[in-house]
C-alpha cells in the first residue's frame, strides 16, 4: 500500500460514512413523514383529542411500510459492506500478486546469474559475469576485484570496472577493522553479514571457495540512477560471493592442471569418494 | 503506437526484438517480456545481429541496449529511422546511461522511450504495454 493510500480514507471507510449519512437522512425523512401525517390527520379529524390518543390505521401502515423499507435498506447496506470488504481483499490480493511477481523476477535473476557462473570456464569469463551482474542487475558503476595471495598475505587488484586496476594498491590482508570483519567470516557472504563499508568502498564482498578466501570485491559507487542497496541485491551478493570464488579457483586449477583425457576407471574412483 | 493486426506473427502475437550483448541481461529482459502474452520475443546478440534479424522478420517493437560492440544501440536507432520499413516502429532503449543528456540524445535520434538499468520487470512490462497500446 502506498503512502497516498494510507493517508486517504479507504473504500470501506467511505462506504461506512455514506451509509451513516444515508440512514440519518432516512430517519429524518421518516420522522417528517410521521409528523406530516399526524398534522393532516388532526386537521381532518373533528375530534382531535380522541384522534390523538391512537394512530390511525393509515399511519400504522405507513410506519410499518417504512420500517420494512429500513430493514431492506439495512440488508442492502450489509451487502454493500460485504462487497466493499471484498474490494479491499482484492487490493490485498493485487499487492500479494505484485510481491510474488517481484520475488519471481529476483529468483529468475539469481537463476540466470548462477547459470552464467557455472558456464564460466576461464577467469575472464568469471570476471565478465561478475561485471554484468553488478552493472546490469545491481546498478554498480565502479568496483575493483582483488584476489587473495595467501603466500604473501595480500589482496591484489585484478580487475576494475570504472577505472584501471593498476590505480589500486595491493592491500595486506587486514586483521582488524570493518574490512577484516567482512573478510574473515570463513564462508561465502550471507545477507546480514558485515558489509565492510569503509571510506574506499560502499561494501567489501568476500569471495570464497568453500572456506578458502579467494578474493574480494570492493563496490565503489552506484550508477547515478541508483542510490542504495535493495533487498534483491543481497541475494545476488550471496551468489557472487560463493560462485565467483569457486569460479576463479576452478579456472585457476583448470589452467594449471595437466591435460588428461577422461578415463572410466579413474573417474569411477572419484564417485562416492 | 498500436500496430495493425497484419503485422502480428502466425500465432496472432506481436513480434518483439531484444538487442543486448550481455547474455544474463538479455535473458532477464526476455523473462520480463514473457509476462506479456501478446508478444513473441526474439533475441539479438548485438546491433549487427539485430540488422540481420530485422531483414528477415517484421518486428512490432525493438528493445535495445546502447553500449554494444561494432554497432551500438544509438547507431541502430539511426539506421532504423532511416529505413522506410522501420521508421515508425517503436524503439525502447534500456541502458546504464542514466544522464539526462543521454536520454535526450536517444529520444532525439528517434527512440520512443528510455529505461535505465538496473531494470525492474514491472517497469519494462508497463513501458512495452503502453508503447504498443496493449491493455494493462
Amino acid at each position: 500500500m502506498s503512502r497516498d493510500d494510507a493517508e486517504s480514507p479507504s473504500l470501506r471507510d467511505q462506504t461506512q460514512a455514506f451509509l451513516h449519512e444515508f440512514f440519518v437522512k432516512g430517519q429524518e425523512l421518516i420522522r417528517e413523514l410521521i409528523e406530516e401525517n399526524e398534522r393532516l390527520r388532526k386537521s381532518m379529524a373533528p375530534d382531535a383529542a380522541q384522534s390523538a390518543s391512537t394512530l390511525s390505521p393509515t399511519s400504522v401502515e405507513m410506519v410499518g411500510r417504512l420500517m420494512r423499507q429500513v430493514e431492506e435498506l439495512e440488508h442492502e447496506a450489509a451487502e454493500i459492506r460485504r462487497i466493499a470488504g471484498n474490494v479491499q481483499d482484492d487490493a490485498s490480493y493485487r499487492d500479494r500478486l505484485q510481491s510474488l511477481e517481484d520475488e519471481h523476477y529476483n529468483l529468475a535473476a539469481m537463476y540466470v546469474a548462477s547459470g552464467q557462473f557455472h558456464a564460466a570456464a576461464t577467469v575472464d569469463e568469471v570476471l565478465r559475469t561478475v561485471t554484468e551482474i553488478l552493472l546490469n542487475f545491481v546498478g554498480v558503476a565502479a568496483f575493483t576485484l582483488f584476489v587473495h595471495d595467501p603466500s604473501r598475505g595480500v589482496l591484489f587488484p585484478l580487475w576494475r570496472e570504472g577505472g584501471d586496476p593498476a590505480d589500486r594498491p595491493e592491500l595486506p590482508r587486514p586483521t582488524e577493522g570493518p574490512l577484516a570483519d567482512a573478510l574473515s567470516i570463513g564462508r561465502p557472504w550471507r545477507t546480514g553479514d558485515a558489509m565492510g563499508a569503509t571510506d574506499d568502498g560502499l561494501m567489501h564482498l568476500p569471495l570464497y571457495a568453500g572456506t578458502n578466501l579467494v578474493g574480494m570485491i570492493r563496490i565503489e559507487s552506484f550508477l547515478p540512477q541508483k542510490s542504495d542497496f535493495s533487498e534483491s541485491d543481497y541475494g545476488l551478493f550471496e551468489l557472487i560471493s560463493g560462485h565467483s570464488g569457486i569460479g576463479i579457483e576452478n579456472a585457476w586449477i583448470r589452467e594449471h592442471a595437466k591435460a588428461k583425457p577422461v578415463e572410466r576407471q579413474a573417474i569411477e574412483q572419484l564417485v562416492g569418494g | 503506437m498500436t500496430r495493425s493486426s497484419d503485422q502480428t506473427n502466425a500465432g496472432g502475437r506481436m513480434n518483439a526484438l531484444v538487442v543486448e550483448d550481455s547474455p544474463p541481461m538479455r535473458k532477464m529482459i526476455v523473462f520480463a517480456l514473457s509476462r506479456i502474452r501478446e508478444l513473441s520475443v526474439t533475441e539479438a546478440d548485438d546491433g549487427v545481429d539485430a540488422l540481420r534479424r530485422l531483414a528477415s522478420t517484421r518486428f512490432d517493437i525493438i528493445i535495445t541496449d546502447i553500449n554494444m560492440p561494432i554497432l551500438d544501440g544509438l547507431k541502430l536507432v539511426k539506421r532504423l529511422r532511416a529505413d522506410e520499413n522501420y521508421k515508425d516502429v517503436p524503439i525502447i532503449i534500456i541502458t546504464t546511461e542514466g544522464a539526462e543528456e543521454d536520454r535526450q540524445r536517444a529520444l532525439a535520434l528517434g527512440a520512443n522511450a528510455y529505461i535505465t538499468k538496473p531494470i525492474q520487470a514491472p517497469q519494462v512490462i508497463a513501458m512495452v504495454r503502453e508503447t504498443l497500446g496493449l491493455p494493462g
